[in-house]
């Protein structure tokens, strides 16, 4: 069957290059073709290949290449762009939306893709037996609730005039609503596939994205070939060879050999890389924020916003981002990331200010630190989060603020902060960062900030206050962008300025390494797992490796 | 001296020897397994928190996760329902992979059992070579230089000696690949495994061997010291015989049983201890799912992986045993 299997990958392979030779019979002398592979270094196995539970960046990377969504984000602009649905139209009242489906989009598996397929994917998304990590994205559809909850064979909200038209009534309007379905859980997938009880397509994912999988060999790598029937033209690599390779220092140490075109994660100081790799080493905007919460369900900092208030004038943000990050952190006054929607450049947030931190400990009832017990500070076994929290440490030590760090392993570390949807979780201080899933205030304010989410959910540290509440549901029923924008701008400063709701410090930046001759690498503010592997293509292979691959 | 039975009676002998040795498995599978669920068990850290999104998982999504998984079910029906599975030979299915985890284990164990016998083929050979040398020039400055070389292989981190190996033989004399367990070698037939390039084996097994291969030297060099006093070696070098041939004939065989028992334990050890160097060359083994699995808290994965490596190591135990027996005649099974 191995055997079998190996032979017509051979033959596929000879089919992607003999289009290559045809020039053989032409008067120009022939060129060797040599075959264009990206070869990426990723961590590890991508933890799910379906892209209905896609919630991390290795998985969302794979299922970005391997499938495609009704719509996508322009990689820079984050602009929505069509996909698999050509064109879009919303009612007057912003609950219907009708896409229609692109002529000639197949799968992989050669069979066409009608609206039948979306109304099976995205019913899929809410099926309870499938349990999708997602099932946010589509749960404000008609009907959704109701299905979920098995009180309706169908989703109401869904329907399909005709092959080519697929209709969403929603409950009430989303002004997001598009975005949500260009994030990879909105993808399509074939029904035939994906209905196997033994969930092979985990192992042979099957889409009708860029790029299909021709094999994976788990903990080694996996190999994915340009579909040539891909509905935007064929991508111009001729594939992909995923390496995963765990330990960073050995695959800074394959990229320095010339055998990885491309890698993220890396280790150790950042100016030296910068300055060893000045073509390769790119570092872009990141739409995330990282911060140090407060567990504010239990004391000491419930209930008392000047202890809140104290930390965040006691840490030096500039000092932690030059130090301990090299400059690949960026100082922050609050929630919102630049890049992201709304915002507030005149949010003044919290300078570091040891004087002001020592006055509002006092004011806490904790003059000069005594009384305050000593907390823990918690963060996952990771340097340089360990190197921020002793930064943070020290800092507030000046301040009169005693904390211990305590380094666990991550599955601990989310216990102890997340504890269940009714109780909090121990950890009283700890490390956190939030990454947006698509480009709106919402993304972020939303999840962390909303009584709604306390918890596992997205609001860990459990903030509750009704007026913000108000205002991020207020937005929801809003359309248009612009008249969102002061609402969520209140909603953040009520968290930041008034509430003090956790210690604001700094947001992402990404950093890559990139051989110089990969051209058409756009880093998109939604991470690298949105760098266009499509549109990529390889000036002047280095050296006949490539070609073996 | 001993009779000794038959021909027959040996045969029948080493029979019942293996029954027992084979019967006397199932306890330790047991205790062994026993251990394993208990420190998983009482070990902080949710699954079904990590299986539900991690950072942010929806309470819904969370609760289905822990009933597909029967993880809110107390903890004797979850420890009960864990050894009907075992006595039923089912190691279970990850709850990462959602595959067998039977099936991950044979890709995995053979990627590591090739690394480990690689490994300790290398380390005997060499040691024992080091050692026979070491002893035939005893304290003069071949035998301190070799142990010297011996003292400082047994004291470096694998993890340090992998990468300066790397960074010699690959990065700057570019004879070998980097790391990887390379993209083209044969698929065992009937099996998902694939066996690696030969070229990207040689740096993992060199690493993994060299820790070993210190150990072997000095016990072999000890061992042979403390033969070659003995008085029926100074009598065959009275009768004149050379002493190479004394060294390797006579004095080596009677010297083996100690090295054979570090071979023994050491491969055991290697088996389960490669993970360090699986880390380093992104070698895809069992020891580096096995630390994959804990830190995702895919307990089946970790349950399955450590019965496995439990079971190749009472089986190499035994192999050893065996190994005395035919070194030396008077040693009898038992």
């Amino acid at each position: 069957m191995n055997a079998l299997l190996r032979k017509a990958l051979g033959l596929l392979a000879l089919a992607v290059v003999l289009p290559g030779l045809s020039g053989c019979t032409s008067p120009e002398p022939a060129k060797p073709k040599v075959r264009q592979v990206l070869r990426m270094r990723m961590r590890e196995n991508p933890p799910d290949t379906d892209p209905a539970q896609s919630a991390d960046t290795l998985s969302d990377r794979i299922n970005l290449a391997v499938h495609d969504g009704l719509l996508d984000f322009d990689p820079q602009s984050l602009a929505l762009v069509p996909a698999v649905s050509e064109s879009w139209e919303i009612s007057r009242d912003s609950l219907t939306y009708t896409f229609r489906i692109r002529p000639g989009v197949r799968f992989h598996n050669g069979r066409v893709l009608t609206s039948a397929d979306v109304l099976y994917s995205f019913t899929r998304v809410l099926d309870p037996k499938v349990n999708s990590k997602r099932h946010e994205i589509l749960e404000d559809v008609k009907g959704a609730l109701a299905f979920e909850q098995g009180r309706s064979p169908s989703v109401e909200g869904f329907s399909t005039p005709d092959p080519k038209t697929f209709v969403i009534t929603l409950e009430k309007p989303l002004p997001y609503f598009l975005e949500l379905l260009a994030t990879p859980a909105a993808s399509i997938v074939p029904r035939e596939v994906y209905e196997d009880p033994h969930r092979e397509f985990l192992s042979h994912p099957v889409g009708c994205g860029p790029f299909k999988v021709v094999r994976w060999e788990r903990s080694n790598f996996m190999e994915l070939e340009a579909f040539g029937d891909y509905y935007q033209g064929r991508p111009k690599l001729d594939g992909i060879l995923v390496r995963f390779i765990e330990n960073p220092s050995s695959a800074m140490e394959e990229y320095r050999h010339g055998e990885l075109d491309y890698m993220d994660e890396m280790v150790g100081s950042e100016t030296a890389l910068a300055k060893e790799l000045p073509v390769d080493y790119r570092k872009a905007p990141f739409m995330g924020t990282f911060y140090f919460g407060f567990n504010l369900a239990r004391p000491p900092f419930k209930g008392n916003v000047n202890l809140r208030k104290a930390f965040n004038y006691a840490v030096d943000r500039q000092g932690l981002c030059d130090q301990v990050f090299e400059g690949t952190l960026t100082p922050s006054h609050g929630i919102l990331t630049p890049e992201t929607p709304g915002f507030n450049r005149d949010l003044k947030g919290y300078d570091f200010d040891p004087a002001k931190a020592r006055e509002f400990l006092a004011k806490a009832g904790y003059p000069g630190g005594k009384g305050l017990p000593e907390m823990d500070l918690w963060v996952n076994n990771n340097q340089k989060l360990l190197e921020a929290a002793q930064k943070v440490q020290s800092d507030l030590k000046a301040a009169g603020i005693g904390v211990r760090v305590k380094a666990v392993d991550f599955a601990t570390f989310l216990q102890a902060l997340q504890g269940s949807a009714d109780t909090p979780g121990e950890a009283l201080f700890y490390r956190y960062g939030w990454n947006a899933d698509y480009p709106d205030p919402d993304a972020f304010l939303y999840w962390l900030l909303h009584s709604r989410n306390s918890g596992p959910a997205g609001n860990i540290g459990r903030y509750a206050n009704p007026k913000v509440d108000a205002l991020l549901d207020q937005a929801r029923g809003i359309g248009d962008l612009e008249q969102r924008i002061p609402l969520y701008r209140e909603a953040e400063r009520i968290a930041v300025e008034e509430d003090a709701a956790w210690l604001f410090l700094a947001n992402y930046t990404q950093r890559v390494l990139i051989k110089p001759d990969v051209k058409g690498v756009v880093l998109s503010p939604l991470g690298s797992t949105r760098i266009p592997l499509d549109k990529l293509w390889m000036e002047a292979p280095a050296s006949g490796a490539r070609a073996r691959n | 001296m001993d009779g000794g039975p038959g021909f027959g009676g040996a045969r029948e002998e080493l029979k019942s020897y293996l029954l027992r040795r084979l019967l006397g498995l199932l306890p330790v599978l047991w205790g062994v397994a026993t251990l394993v669920w208990i420190l998983l068990f009482v070990v902080p850290g949710d699954p079904a928190a990590l299986l539900a999104g991690g950072p942010r998982s929806d309470p819904q999504v969370l609760e289905r996760v822990r009933q597909e998984w029967g993880l809110n079910e107390p903890a004797l029906a979850q420890y009960w329902k864990f050894l009907a599975r075992l006595a039923r030979g089912d190691l279970g299915t990850s709850y990462l992979q959602h595959r067998p985890v039977s099936r991950i284990l044979a890709e995995t164990f053979p990627a590591t059992a090739i690394l480990a016998v690689s490994a300790i083929l290398v380390a005997a050979l060499g040691g024992m070579a080091l050692g026979i040398l070491s002893a035939a020039w005893a304290r003069r400055w071949p035998d301190d230089a070799i142990t010297f070389l011996a003292l400082a292989l047994i004291s470096l981190p694998v993890f340090w000696l992998g990468m300066m190996l790397m960074l010699l033989f690959s990065s700057t004399l570019g004879w070998l690949p980097v790391l990887g367990y390379g993209m083209d070698g044969v698929t065992v037939p009937g099996t998902p495994f694939r066996l690696p390039e030969m070229k990207h084996l040689v740096l993992p097994a060199l690493t993994l061997a060299l820790f070993s291969l210190g150990a072997i030297c000095r016990v072999t060099r000890a061992s042979l010291i403390e033969v070659l006093q003995q008085r029926y070696i100074l009598s065959s070098t009275a009768k004149g015989l050379r002493p190479a041939v004394v060294h390797l004939r006579a004095a080596l065989r009677n010297a083996l049983i100690p090295v054979v028992t570090v071979v023994g334990i050491d491969f055991a050890a290697l088996l389960g201890g490669a993970v360090a160097t699986e880390f380093v060359f992104a070698w895809p083994g069992l020891g580096k799912t096995i630390v994959h699995g804990i830190a995702d808290r895919d307990l089946p994965v970790v349950e399955g992986g450590v019965l496995c490596l439990c079971l190749a190591f009472v089986l190499v135990n035994l192999v050893v045993d065996l190994c005395y027996a035919l070194i030396d005649p008077r040693v009898r099974l038992q």
